[in-house]
C-alpha cells in the first residue's frame, strides 16, 4: 500500500489541471495506435521517426483552450454563484483548479514536446509549446476582453510583439514573460470581485448570470432582445455596442500592430514579400461596405435616385453624410499607398500605418451610430422579412 | 401638442404630401381619413419620425423631430408609433413581448406586469398570454400589436389603421372605448388613420381629410357636416372625401351600356 501512495499523490497532483481521463488518455492511445501502425507499415523508418506524433501539437492547442474555458468561472455561472456565496477570495486557489499556468502545465507540455522532438525530428521543437501558449493566450484574451479588462488589449499587443520578435530569442523570451505576468495580473484583478462581471457588456447579455435565472441561455437572451418592427427601430432602444474614440483608437493600433508583426514575420522568416497595392484593395472595400451596411440597414434614403435626379437634389447632406467615412476609407486604402510609397516608406511600415488610419476612420468617424439613427435625414424601414405564422390554435 | 409645419414629402418625383400644416392639441382623438394612396400613412409617418420630410418639420411638445439625439429620445418617449403591420417576434409569448416593449420605455416592472395582465384581459388574449405569437391568428396578432403600443404609457399614440387587420368586433369595441377613456381620463392624444370612415364618428373628435397630398377638410364631424351642407355622415363622405366616386360609377356604367349597344 505504501508503494502506491507516491503514484496516487502524483496522479492527484496532475489531476488538478488535466482534463477528464477520457480526454487525457485518448491522445496517448491514438499516438500508440499510430506508432504501432507506423512500426508495421514502415519498419525501417520506425526506428527514427513517426509523423503521427504530430497529434500532440493538435492536442496542445486543445489543452491551451481547455485550461482557460474549463477552469474560468466566467463560463460556469453555477460555479461563479457558488464562489460568491462562500468565503473564497482571490488569495486562495480556485477550488476547481487554477486558470493561470502552473507547474503541471509545463510538465504536460514538456512531455508532449519531448515525444514530438524524438519521434518527428523534422518538426521544430518549439511547435508544441507555441501551439499551447498561443491557444492559452487567445483564450485569456477572450476571457479578459469579455470582462473588459485592460490586460486583454495588452495581451493582444504582447502576442503581436512575440510574433514580431521571434527571430530575436531574448526579445521573444522577454515578451513571453510579459504575456505570462500580464495574464496573471489580469486573472488576479478580475477575480477580486466576480459580482462586477455583471456590469460588463457580456454580463448584461446574461453570460455571467448570477441572478438565479439559469433557465435562460445566452442564445435565448439574444433571441429575446429582438422586438421587430417598429420597436427595434423607433423606440428608445440605443446601440448596445457604441465605439468610444479611445476604444476605436486602441482597436486600430492593435490591428495595425498585428499587421506589422505578421508582415515582418512573413518577410523575414518565411520569405514572402507582400505588395502594398494588392493587400489593401480588398480589405478596405470590405470595411467600407460593412460600415455602410451597418449604418444603412433600416435607414434608407429619403427619396429615390430618380427622385434625386429629377428634383436636382443630387446631394442630400443629412443623408449623404453617412457615406463620408466609407469614402475616406476607400481613398485611404486605394490612394494612400501612392503617397506612402512616394515618401519612400517601406510596405511593412506603410501598410500598418494605412491600416491604423483606415480602422480609426471606420470606427470613430462621425456620425456615431446612435446620432445617425436618431437624427439622420433617412427613411426608417422594416428590413426584417416576415416570419411564417404557424396555424396552430392553442384553444 | 403636435405641430406639422409646411411639410412636403415625396419618395420619387410625385409629391405625396404638399405643404401640409396641422396643429393637434393634447387630449384629443384625431382621425386622418381619405382615399387609398393619398398620403394618410405618409402624414402619420412624418409625425412619427419614420420619414424625414423634404420640406418643413414636425414639432412634438415644442421639440423639433430629429434635431438632436436628446430631443429625439424625449420625443420618442412621449410619442409612439404603431404601423398597420408590425413585425412580431413570433417565438416570444404575448406576455413576454409586452413586457419587453415596456422595458424599452423604462417602465417600472410591477406596473408593467400588472398593465400587461390587464391589457391581455381587455383584448381577450389572457388564454394565449403564455403561447408563442406564431400561434396567434391575424386578428390576435393585431391585438397584441395594439397592446404593445398601449403598454408604453406614451402620452401621444400614433396609430396607423388600428381598426383594420382582422380585429374582431370585441376588439374594435375594446379599442374604441379604451381610446376614448385614455383621452378623457388621462389626457392622452391619439392620432390614427383609417380607411373605414364609417367608424369615425365613434372613434374621433376631429377629422383630418387628406386627398391628393393636401388637407381638404379639418374639423369635428359636426363642422364637416355643416361644411358639406348635409346632416348625414354618408353625404359628408361622398362630398368631402370621395367626391368623384358617384361620377366614376356613372362613367363606368355608361361605357358598359355603350359597349353592349
Amino acid at each position: 500500500m505504501r508503494r502506491i501512495r507516491p503514484i496516487r499523490a502524483a496522479r492527484d497532483w496532475f489531476r488538478v489541471t488535466l482534463p477528464h481521463p477520457g480526454w487525457s488518455i485518448t491522445p496517448v492511445l491514438l499516438y500508440a495506435v499510430i506508432e504501432t501502425i507506423n512500426l508495421f507499415a514502415n519498419p525501417r523508418r520506425a526506428q527514427f521517426e513517426c509523423p503521427g506524433a504530430g497529434i500532440f501539437a493538435v492536442y496542445a492547442v486543445i489543452y491551451g483552450f481547455y485550461r482557460v474555458f474549463y477552469f474560468h468561472p466566467l463560463y460556469r455561472p453555477d460555479y461563479r454563484r457558488w464562489l460568491m456565496s462562500v468565503p473564497w477570495s482571490v488569495a486562495h486557489q480556485l477550488p476547481l483548479g487554477p486558470v493561470h499556468l502552473v507547474l503541471q502545465d509545463f510538465l504536460v507540455v514538456g512531455t508532449m514536446t519531448g515525444i514530438v522532438m524524438l519521434r518527428v525530428p523534422q518538426i521544430s521543437p518549439i511547435v508544441v509549446p507555441v501551439c499551447f501558449f498561443f491557444s492559452y493566450t487567445i483564450g485569456s484574451i477572450v476571457s479578459l476582453g469579455m470582462l473588459e479588462h485592460w490586460t486583454s488589449a495588452a495581451l493582444i499587443f504582447a502576442l503581436g510583439a512575440l510574433v514580431r520578435f521571434t527571430e530575436q530569442p531574448w526579445m521573444a523570451a522577454a515578451w513571453l514573460g510579459a504575456i505570462f505576468f500580464t495574464t496573471l495580473i489580469g486573472y488576479r484583478q478580475t477575480m477580486i470581485d466576480p459580482a462586477t462581471w455583471d456590469d460588463t457588456w457580456w454580463g448584461k447579455q446574461g453570460l455571467s448570470d448570477n441572478t438565479g435565472r439559469p433557465d435562460q441561455t445566452f442564445q435565448e437572451r439574444t433571441r429575446n432582445s429582438v422586438l421587430g418592427w417598429p420597436w427595434d427601430f423607433t423606440s428608445l432602444k440605443r446601440n448596445e455596442t457604441p465605439v468610444p474614440f479611445l476604444a476605436g483608437l486602441i482597436v486600430s493600433v492593435l490591428i495595425a500592430w498585428w499587421v506589422h508583426a505578421l508582415m515582418f514575420h512573413l518577410q523575414r522568416n518565411v520569405g514572402v514579400n507582400l505588395q502594398l497595392y494588392y493587400i489593401m484593395l480588398m480589405p478596405t472595400g470590405i470595411i467600407a461596405i460593412v460600415r455602410v451596411g451597418i449604418y444603412c440597414w433600416g435607414q434608407l434614403p429619403p427619396i429615390s435616385i430618380i427622385g434625386r435626379l429629377a428634383t436636382f437634389r443630387w446631394f442630400i447632406p443629412g443623408y449623404d453624410k453617412v457615406f463620408i467615412a466609407p469614402v475616406c476609407v476607400l481613398i485611404l486604402g486605394w490612394y494612400g499607398q501612392y503617397l506612402l510609397s512616394h515618401w519612400g516608406l517601406e510596405p511593412q511600415y506603410g501598410i500598418p500605418l494605412l491600416t491604423f488610419m483606415i480602422f480609426l476612420t471606420a470606427l470613430t468617424m462621425p456620425p456615431s451610430l446612435d446620432e445617425w439613427r436618431f437624427t439622420g435625414n433617412h427613411r426608417i424601414a422594416n428590413m426584417v422579412p416576415a416570419q411564417p405564422t404557424e396555424f396552430v390554435r392553442t384553444r | 401638442m403636435i405641430r406639422v409645419v409646411n411639410v412636403t414629402q415625396h419618395y420619387s418625383i410625385k409629391p405625396v404630401l404638399k405643404n401640409i400644416n396641422l396643429t393637434i392639441g393634447e387630449s384629443t382623438r384625431v382621425a386622418v381619413i381619405g382615399p387609398n394612396g393619398m398620403g394618410k400613412t405618409t402624414l402619420l409617418s412624418v409625425i412619427a419620425g419614420v420619414l424625414q420630410p423634404q420640406k418643413g418639420y414636425v414639432e412634438i411638445d415644442g421639440m423639433k423631430r430629429r434635431e438632436s439625439l436628446d430631443t429625439e429620445l424625449e420625443i420618442r418617449r412621449r410619442a409612439v408609433f404603431l404601423p398597420d403591420q408590425c413585425w412580431l417576434p413570433k417565438n416570444h409569448t404575448g406576455r413576454e413581448y409586452l413586457i419587453r416593449v415596456g422595458k424599452l420605455y423604462d417602465i417600472d416592472s410591477q406596473r408593467l406586469i400588472d398593465h400587461a395582465d390587464r391589457l391581455l384581459k381587455l383584448f381577450n388574449l389572457n388564454d394565449l398570454a403564455e403561447a408563442p405569437i406564431r400561434t396567434y391568428s391575424a386578428g390576435q396578432q393585431k391585438k397584441i400589436s395594439l397592446c404593445s403600443a398601449l403598454i408604453t404609457d406614451a402620452p401621444i399614440l400614433l396609430l396607423d389603421e388600428p381598426f383594420s387587420g382582422g380585429l374582431d368586433p370585441a376588439g374594435i369595441l375594446a379599442m374604441k372605448y379604451l381610446l376614448q377613456r385614455l383621452v378623457i381620463n388621462q389626457r392622452r392624444t391619439v392620432v390614427m388613420t383609417t380607411p373605414v370612415p364609417e367608424l369615425v364618428q365613434e372613434i374621433a373628435d376631429r377629422l383630418v381629410v387628406v386627398r391628393d397630398g393636401t388637407i381638404v377638410a379639418d374639423g369635428s364631424l359636426h363642422d364637416l357636416k355643416r361644411e358639406a351642407g348635409t346632416g348625414s355622415l354618408e353625404d359628408v363622405l361622398e362630398r368631402v372625401i370621395f367626391p368623384d366616386t358617384l361620377e366614376n360609377i356613372e362613367a363606368y356604367f355608361e361605357a358598359e351600356s355603350k359597349e353592349s349597344r
